[in-house]
């Protein structure tokens, strides 16, 4: 599903894996530039100074922007930061790609929400005043749920959490890789990618594969 | 390769501003080909929104303003014409309907919704939130520009339609209060001064003006780079080359209806 063919990114470098469908996998890397440029370049934001990035089989860094915008149609991302509408309130944040893609009625996706909020650990009266605000007004955490439960609404098959329990303890970070498990078991052939900056951070989940990613000694390859 | 041609101190690239010309009307063909987007309920929010705020909202203010226009033009044509009421009836057909209608309204919009339109844009895109948009499998273009451009182009099309009929409803309103001049007997002047080419040509320039503007400040809103300064300078300059662009086309209308 995604493979990295001697990519080699500013501090980074050469790296060559590939993650198979189906599977859950953990990179790890290094905090601050290390793990920007690897999320950057794994979702196609930022080209790698060698080497061929693919996702789902095409090179993200030589398709058209259409083809780009239909792979992740397919493969959902979770951000540990950003990539909340600021126009839109946090419901309509919700359910934008859901009655994007599939005409879903906002109505009919207002009970799945609530679940996976459940499944949270938000109750459904904290849910409904914490759908009402402005992104901005959401605490860190919040936010990353919220983005969890937008992009699982859409239901993809292949999912990318990038960066999203970093910083986070207990019954937060519990909450989330339990529900994003219990996502990827929800369906078969379902892939999903933690990307994070703490080694040991998926420990007590159903990892199939760890992959670690150190930075590039100094003076170059 | 760029050419540069001066004007007077100025020295403008041509290439360069044939280029944003150009773009301005692959903006606008992208939304009329991708209209069918519409159909789609976020897509369709955005529409309803952009209507609201561009025609919608301003309407209430506009009442008043194009009322008093209507009475200033009517009294300066009387105080020039006499009492005649058909003729003139002709004449502020020819002002509202062929001219203050469209051009008011697209004055109103660019000053609203031009501004208000190419900095949310620009925002969005400075912030990351375009990039969000992809990553949702959902394209930029279709979902903020299409709805935006025909949104502001059906708004500027009813708000010519009400600036018309304020500025001649309400300014024989208050001519009727103010300058003791028949309401009805004037009412039927213009009514039967109206002719399908001026509401024919009213139409066409409302969609006109409305595509050029909507179609400048998406593209200006979309292009700036990565520094917060280019904000208010992208939104000036879109502002700036609507108004341009707006009486450019309404002389070349003029100049082609009455060839």
């Amino acid at each position: 599903m995604i493979t990295f063919e001697t990519v080699m990114t500013a501090s980074q470098g050469p790296v060559s894996f590939h993650i198979a469908r189906g599977s859950i996998t953990a990179i790890e890397t290094d905090p601050g530039d290390g793990f920007a440029e690897l999320k950057n370049t794994l979702l196609g934001l930022c080209p790698p100074r060698k080497g061929r990035v693919s996702l789902l089989g095409r090179d993200l860094y030589s398709i058209s922007e259409e083809e780009y915008v239909d792979i992740f149609r397919e493969v959902g991302v979770v951000l540990d930061d950003g990539g909340l509408i600021s126009n839109l309130k946090v419901w309509e944040n919700l359910v934008l790609p859901a009655t994007y893609h599939d005409g879903i009625n906002a109505a009919a996706v207002e009970k799945k929400a609530a679940a996976m909020f459940g499944r949270l650990g938000i109750g459904p009266e904290e849910a409904r005043e914490m759908t009402s605000l402005a992104p901005g007004e959401l605490s860190s955490t919040n936010a990353r749920m919220v983005r969890m439960v937008r992009t699982m609404l859409a239901g993809p098959d292949h999912m990318i959490y990038a960066g999203i329990t970093d910083g986070l303890r207990g019954p937060a970070r519990d909450a989330i890789l339990s529900a994003a498990v219990e996502y990827h078991r929800a369906a078969p052939g379902r892939t999903s990618v933690f990307l994070t900056t703490s080694p040991g951070a998926l420990t007590g989940t159903a990892v199939d594969t760890t992959i670690t990613i150190a930075a590039a000694p100094e003076g170059g390859e | 390769m760029f050419r540069a041609v001066s004007f007077g101190d100025r020295q403008v690239h041509l290439p360069s501003m044939l280029m944003e010309y150009l773009s301005y009307y692959q903006v606008f063909l992208y939304s009329i080909k991708n209209g069918a987007l519409l159909g789609k309920a976020p897509v369709r929010s955005v529409f309803h929104r952009q209507i609201y705020f561009s025609c919608v909202e301003a309407m209430p203010k506009m009442a008043a303003l194009a009322a008093i226009i209507g009475y200033v033009v009517i009294t300066q044509l009387t105080s020039i014409l006499g009492m005649n009421a058909p003729l003139v009836g002709k004449i502020l057909v020819w002002s509202a309907l062929r001219e203050l209608g469209p051009v008011l309204s697209a004055v109103l919009i660019i000053s609203r919704s031009g501004v208000a339109v190419t900095s949310e844009l620009a925002s969005m895109k400075l912030e990351g939130e375009l990039g969000a948009l992809k990553l949702m499998g959902v394209n930029p273009m279709d979902y903020l520009v299409v709805p935006r451009v025909l949104g502001i182009t059906v708004a500027l099309f009813l708000l010519t339609i009400y600036l018309q009929a304020a500025t001649i409803i309400g300014g024989l309103l208050l001519c009727a209060a103010l300058i003791d001049i028949s309401f009805y007997q004037s009412l039927g002047a213009i009514f039967g001064a109206v002719t399908f080419a001026d509401m024919a040509l009213s139409i066409v320039k409302s969609l006109v003006f409305g595509a050029i503007i909507a179609s400048v400040i998406c593209y200006h809103g979309l292009s700036v780079g990565g520094s917060i300064t280019q904000i208010p300078q992208a939104t000036i300059k879109s502002v700036m080359r609507c108004f341009i662009l707006v009486f450019i086309a309404n002389g070349l209308i003029t100049f082609l209806v009455f060839l």
